[in-house]
């Protein structure tokens, strides 16, 4: 079971989160036309064996959308911090 | 006939005499004491043979003293309590005990199952693959012989009686084991200020200390034992679980446990749970969790009568039993003699000392001559002998070739000592691969400490009690900080003399599993069939696959690979470790999740009307909803014509509060709403609602719902119930992580707010009523329109919208006064005749008028397929505007919303059948689409259906069949709009 | 007056149940007719209506995740980065949603949406550790820390108001599923319903 580090309500179990997909991709300005372009950003996704970087929603707490980086063989959480902040 | 002799029990020990135990195995009264375990109370009782083997109905006696134990399983209790499986071994006695001996009938003593044995030749490894095969149909004839003569106990099927709970652990440092090492960690962690928690699987701390000869810093084991203990208890930093096994060591240092609170008592407390399992979360864990003794493998060495040197020990140390009369000693270690002199303590005189060494060291010929046992330096046990019980032994000089020279003992007890295999389990399910140390014979842990834990005394290779409680105390110097030097697995100065395990040639059957009936020569067979890594040879022989997963039998396996594979022992490599390190019951996983608190289930705040109005309920999610209002004698599909057609004609309520709400309040909310709905809401004034649809990313139709302009710049939006959380959680990434930008602040009010719709023509007069000195009028709410209102304290939030298709109202207060909105509604509605109307109404009532819903928006539809893609502005940027213009998204031969009305119209479709084109050829394949909702129309008196058809809006008026049954079958139907009546919304404006 | 109907209806039943022990170990009382207010800030931080909201409320300090603020009626609680959260009588509850411009936030009356209990008693931490999965140890959830949470999946929030005396508060539909496991859990300590 993974353990989170909310910045905001402290270590907290799994269960209170909910995972919210790949934080590697940013989304298209909402002016942007191409189909290519919003294609990259709704299916494509690396997929690493080793660092990740993913959404995770505080749902049973602060209601914080995180953004976290995790190992995705041995699940250990080496960064975390509000998606907000990291000015994507 | 019950027998008060314990003709077995001896002076000492443990065991509380002062409360003597009454139990019954195999329907016979026997006693026991507290402090017993089922097992040490047969053995004083002089019963030794307990159950007849697995494969080959073999009879079993008891082979160790704790949880390692193979043979001694037993059925406990009775009814709904009745346990199969349980070890004696570990089983505390207590009064009243009831068990049974498994796996024989008609009894222990007379199994006619043993004849198994005489067919051995065809039950060897890997029989099942190789026999029964043939006819092939007839494997189910056989199938039903061999469950009956396979398995072990009987369970029950009784529901439990017994409940369980989980319950969330912290602390500084959990230690799994009370021996030395564990109650030295423990204590030095308090000492220093840190939260302890001590784990043991026993009723009793003290691990070894409970019986084991030997000294710590001057004292005796069992003085230092007690001493320690009183510290603990004295130690408020030190909480104390016992018989508590942590049966699984997780990701992120988490240890899951449980308690046996009650497995103790003949009849538990309802009030209390009958287990609990514990999620321990500590910031250090110390696994001081021992190590197993290491049997030999001989002729026969399951005969009942052989024991392991440390049972034997912990029998006549804990127990007070003799486990018999005449012992023998066969050993390769020193701890071998260490038991033989703390059994000469006791004053039992081994009857023989056979040592597999050469040399056997000096002190150890002095110690057997000091003490008058005859010694067999380098020889072996060929072969147990004796029926039901053990008889004698034959021995051999090792290495006396293919002729040797067979020396006779007669013997009632062998005790044996290979070696020592350290309880690296936990360890190991992190991932942590056990390591080969040539030195020691042994595999100990992959390492010693880290950040995390560290494993500590015997557990980590040290021989002595003493050396562990010493080891104990620098593992946790180290984990607490208070030390730098990391601890080290045990590595003795000098490499002790080799401790050999001879195979003797042998034509009786030597067990290496014996649990599952094992032998050598399956392991052998194994590997000549091609099995040779470890992890294969245990799935093909099944050794090490039991309830005991092999706790006396792996080592000696690997040892036999290596040998028969001539490979090095460090290059065979370990099976994979998996938790539970000891089974589990199921209700401990369970704990409270069961039944009714599987799923928790939300209750509207009308409920209690409803129940006084007589609802029928039906889950809708995670809610609670009324389904029908029964008339007399009326079924559900009675209901909700009646009912259906009271709103079309007359007036409905019905009860919406399980609609998602969420309050929007912001200066950006009308640009937020603009950005996720199809439609635009920039010139949304205030005080009215408007119908809004949602894509998704990929442009596919996620949810739909009603959002109502309150003020300036307060929303209230609705969405539907089982998409609530999934839209909430979509419009909070938005606004978090893409649109940071943007001031809006978004709250669910789910549960703030309850409402009810009135629907129907008169629907307006009885908002009238209900709510005299208020303009109801059709100026002061428009279609589309929101009203607020104080009446007389009661918090009133309207809006003039229609899910039904008639004239509909949705009217709202807070949720605490749900009652009293209901109350005031259904007397307003007295005069004009108002019924309340339920969910299976509700879904009849949108079908006729074609609205979508669930079965619609199943998330492979675009709001075009829904027959809503004129709502989709031209003129702005949304969520899923750019993708929902792909080629694949856009073709006219896509599934489209369609009306389906059977041919005969008394003929009802179902949902999920597949349509398939009118043209008379057999429907084969995947068709062109399916029925999404069906109802009987109360309005058109006929059944009819939504469908999502290729072509839906193509064929209006054309002839397809609906196929059910895999084709057998097949309705004819047409197709239509799927606006079955007032498609022009007349009556929206009534 | 309109009395706010309690959530747990019939099923609140007063008296001693579970386990009959010397002590009773857990005591259980539902709070009604309280006002819970949430606020949320377009600007957290700001320093300006941070002293005006303390100084309107009679407040100490700004509220922080293990830091409320008692006023007169009631406390406020940091609930997130950006909302605060009021739990008391209503009378202040009038004022804050007055004294918080739209520019400087929104105010969300949230007060019919949840059942708010009132736990006590010596084994009141040992029986909320049978559903939460958070660190209540006294120095991890010190007198005055509050927590939004979840017990089985039903969100919660938890007020630690002495050493042995809890608020918990959830959603109204929720909450029969909570009161059942309160009472299930709260039967081996042996507790009154007051």
């Amino acid at each position: 079971m993974l353990r989170i580090d909310c910045p905001f309500c402290g270590l907290r179990d799994e269960t209170e989160f909910t995972y919210g997909g790949d934080a590697s991709r940013t989304r298209p300005p909402l002016d942007e036309t191409r189909a290519e372009v919003w294609n990259d950003y709704v299916y494509q996704r690396p997929n690493p064996k080793g660092l990740h970087s993913e959404y995770w929603f505080h749902q049973h707490g602060c209601r914080s959308w995180l953004k976290i980086t995790r190992d995705m063989v041995s699940h250990e959480i080496t960064a975390v911090a509000y998606a907000k902040d990291t000015g994507e | 006939m019950s027998t008060d002799r314990q003709k077995l029990r001896i002076g000492g020990g443990l065991v509380d005499r002062g409360k003597p135990v009454t139990f019954r195995f195999d329907g016979r009264v026997l006693k026991g004491f507290a402090g017993d375990t089922l097992a040490s109370a047969l053995l004083a009782n002089g019963r030794h043979l307990v159950g007849r083997s697995f494969k080959y109905h073999r009879p079993r006696g008891i082979f160790a003293a704790g949880v390692e134990e193979p043979n001694a399983l037993v059925e406990l209790g009775a009814e709904d309590r009745l346990t199969p499986n349980v070890q004696a071994t570990a089983q505390e006695l207590y009064e009243g005990l009831q068990a049974k001996s498994q796996n024989r009938w008609p009894s222990l003593r007379f199994d006619l199952m043993a004849v198994n044995n005489l067919f051995s030749r065809f039950l060897t490894a890997g029989f099942y693959y190789k026999t029964f095969m043939w006819p092939a149909g007839a494997w189910e004839f056989y199938e039903k012989f061999i469950r009956r003569a396979a398995g072990m106990g009987k369970g029950t099927h009784l529901p439990d009686p017994d409940t369980y709970e989980h319950v969330h652990d912290h602390a500084d440092i959990a230690v799994v084991g009370s021996g030395p090492a564990g109650l030295s960690a423990a204590l030095t962690a308090a000492e220093a200020g840190k939260d302890v928690l001590l784990i043991e699987q026993d009723f009793e701390l003290g691990g070894t200390l409970l019986y084991e000869a030997g000294e710590i810093a001057g004292q005796a084991n069992a003085d230092w034992r007690r001493q320690t203990i009183a510290r603990i208890n004295g130690e408020p930093k030190i909480r104390v679980l016992t018989r508590t096994t942590a049966f699984g060591y997780y990701e992120n240092n988490i240890l899951g446990c449980v308690e046996r609170v009650q497995d103790h008592v003949l009849t538990p407390d309802p009030h209390v749970p009958r287990q609990r399992l514990r999620h321990v979360r500590a910031e250090k864990v110390i696994l001081a969790t021992g190590a197993f003794e290491r049997p030999f493998v001989f002729g026969n060495n399951d005969l009942p009568g052989i024991l392991l040197s440390s049972a034997a020990e912990a029998y006549v140390n804990r127990y007070a039993v003799l486990p018999g009369e005449k012992m023998v000693l066969y050993t390769n270690q020193e701890s071998g003699y260490r038991v033989a002199a703390s059994l000469l303590e006791r004053g039992i005189r081994l009857a023989a000392i056979i040592d597999a060494r050469s040399p056997v060291p000096t002190r150890h010929h002095h110690f057997a001559r000091e003490a008058g046992i005859p010694l067999y330096p380098a020889h072996e046990v060929a072969e147990a002998k004796g029926g039901l019980h053990l008889k004698g032994l034959v021995i051999r000089k090792i290495g006396d070739g293919l002729e040797p020279r067979d020396i006779r003992l007669d013997c009632d007890t062998l005790i044996q000592s290979a070696g020592w295999a350290p309880v690296l389990h936990l360890q190991s399910q992190r991932g942590i691969k056990p390591v080969y140390h040539a030195a020691l014979d042994s595999y100990l842990p992959g390492k010693c400490a880290d950040g995390q834990h560290a494993c500590a005394g015997a557990a980590a290779g040290y021989p002595t009690s003493e050396d562990a409680a010493v080891h104990g105390h620098k593992v946790a110097r180290y984990l607490i900080g208070a030390a730098k030097t990391a601890p080290r697995l045990y590595a003795p100065k000098d490499a002790p003399p080799p401790s050999p395990a001879p195979v003797p040639l042998t034509r009786a059957k030597c067990f290496v599993d014996l649990q599952h009936d094992v032998t050598r020569s399956d392991i052998e067979q194994g590997v000549r069939e091609g099995f040779r890594s470890p992890e294969h040879i245990k799935r093909y022989t099944t050794q090490g696959m039991a309830a005991d997963q092999g706790k006396t039998g792996n080592i000696n396996t690997l040892k036999i690979l290596s040998q028969v594979q001539d490979k090095e022992q460090s290059g065979v490599g370990t099976t994979t470790f998996r938790p539970p390190y000891t089974p589990l019951t199921i209700g401990a996983v369970a704990g409270r999740s069961i039944a009714g608190e599987l799923r928790p289930t939300r209750l509207s705040p009308f409920h209690d009307c409803h129940v006084r109005a007589g609802a029928e309920f039906i889950t809708a999610g995670d809610w609670l909803r009324p389904w029908y209002y029964p008339g007399p004698g009326e079924d559900v599909t009675a209901a909700y014509i009646r009912e259906a057609g009271e709103v079309r004609s007359g007036v409905g309520m019905v009860d919406v509060s399980t609609l998602g709400k969420i309050d929007i309040q912001g200066p950006d909310a009308a640009e937020f709403l603009n950005r996720v709905y199809v439609n635009g809401w920039k010139t949304l004034p205030v005080g009215k609602a408007r119908y809004g649809l949602m894509l998704r990313d990929d442009g596919m139709v996620m949810d739909d719902g009603t959002t109502w302009r309150l003020g300036e710049h307060h929303y209230f939006m609705t969405t539907t119930t089982t998409g609530a959380g999934a839209v909430m959680r979509h419009l909070e990434y938005l606004l978090q992580i893409d649109w940071p930008e943007l001031k809006v602040h978004l709250t669910s009010v789910s549960d703030e707010w309850g409402g009810v719709a009135i629907a129907g023509p008169r629907s307006r007069a009885v908002l009238g009523s209900s709510f005299p000195g208020v303009d109801v009028s059709t100026e002061a709410i428009p279609h589309m329109g929101v009203l607020e209102f104080d009446h007389e304290g009661l918090p009133v939030r309207i809006c003039r919208l229609s899910f039904s298709g008639e004239l509909a109202f949705e009217v709202y207060t807070r949720a605490g006064f749900a009652g009293n909105l209901w109350d005031l509604l259904t007397e307003g509605g007295k005069p004009h005749d108002l019924r309340l109307y339920g969910s299976e109404a509700l879904g009849a009532l949108r079908i006729e008028k074609g609205h979508v819903a669930g079965p619609e928006l199943d998330g492979r539809t675009t709001a075009d397929d829904l027959g809503l893609g004129g709502m989709q502005s031209t003129k702005k940027a949304y969520v899923g505007s750019v993708l929902k213009n792909r080629e694949g998204l856009i073709r006219n031969d896509r599934r489209q919303l369609a009306g389906l009305k059977p041919v005969e119209g008394d003929t009802p479709l179902k949902a999920g059948m597949l349509l398939f084109e009118g043209d008379g050829i057999t429907p084969k394949g995947h068709g062109i689409g399916h029925v999404t909702s069906v109802t009987y129309s109360p309005e058109l008196k006929r059944h009819i259906a939504l469908a999502l058809l290729a072509e839906g809006r193509e064929r209006v008026g054309t002839l397809i069949r609906a196929v059910d049954n895999g084709g057998a079958t097949v309705i004819d139907v047409k197709v239509c709009s799927p606006h079955f009546i007032d498609p022009e919304g007349e009556r929206l404006h009534a | 007056m309109l009395e706010r109907k309690s959530p747990l209806g019939g099923h609140r039943i007063l008296g001693k149940f579970g386990r009959k022990l010397k002590e009773t170990g857990v005591t259980i009382e539902e709070v009604k007719d309280f006002s819970y207010i949430e606020i949320a800030f377009w600007d957290p931080e700001s320093p300006s209506l941070r002293s005006k909201l303390s100084e309107l409320l009679g407040i100490a300090d700004w509220p922080g995740p293990a830091k409320m603020q008692r006023l007169k009626g009631g406390v406020l609680l940091r609930i997130a980065p950006d909302r605060i959260a009021y739990l008391g009588d209503s009378g202040p509850a009038e004022i804050l949603e007055a004294a918080v411009a739209p520019s400087e936030g929104s105010v969300v009356a949230l007060s019919h949406s949840r059942c708010y209990l009132r736990l006590g008693g010596a084994e009141v931490t040992n029986l909320l550790s049978r559903g939460l999965r958070l660190d209540l140890r006294d120095h991890a959830f010190p007198v005055g820390a509050s927590a939004l949470t979840e017990i089985h999946g039903l969100g919660v929030l938890l007020i630690r108001r002495d050493k042995a005396q809890y608020d918990l508060l959830f959603m109204r539909s929720t909450a029969l599923n909570l009161w059942h496991w309160l009472n299930e859990s709260a039967a081996q300590f042996g507790y009154e319903v007051l």
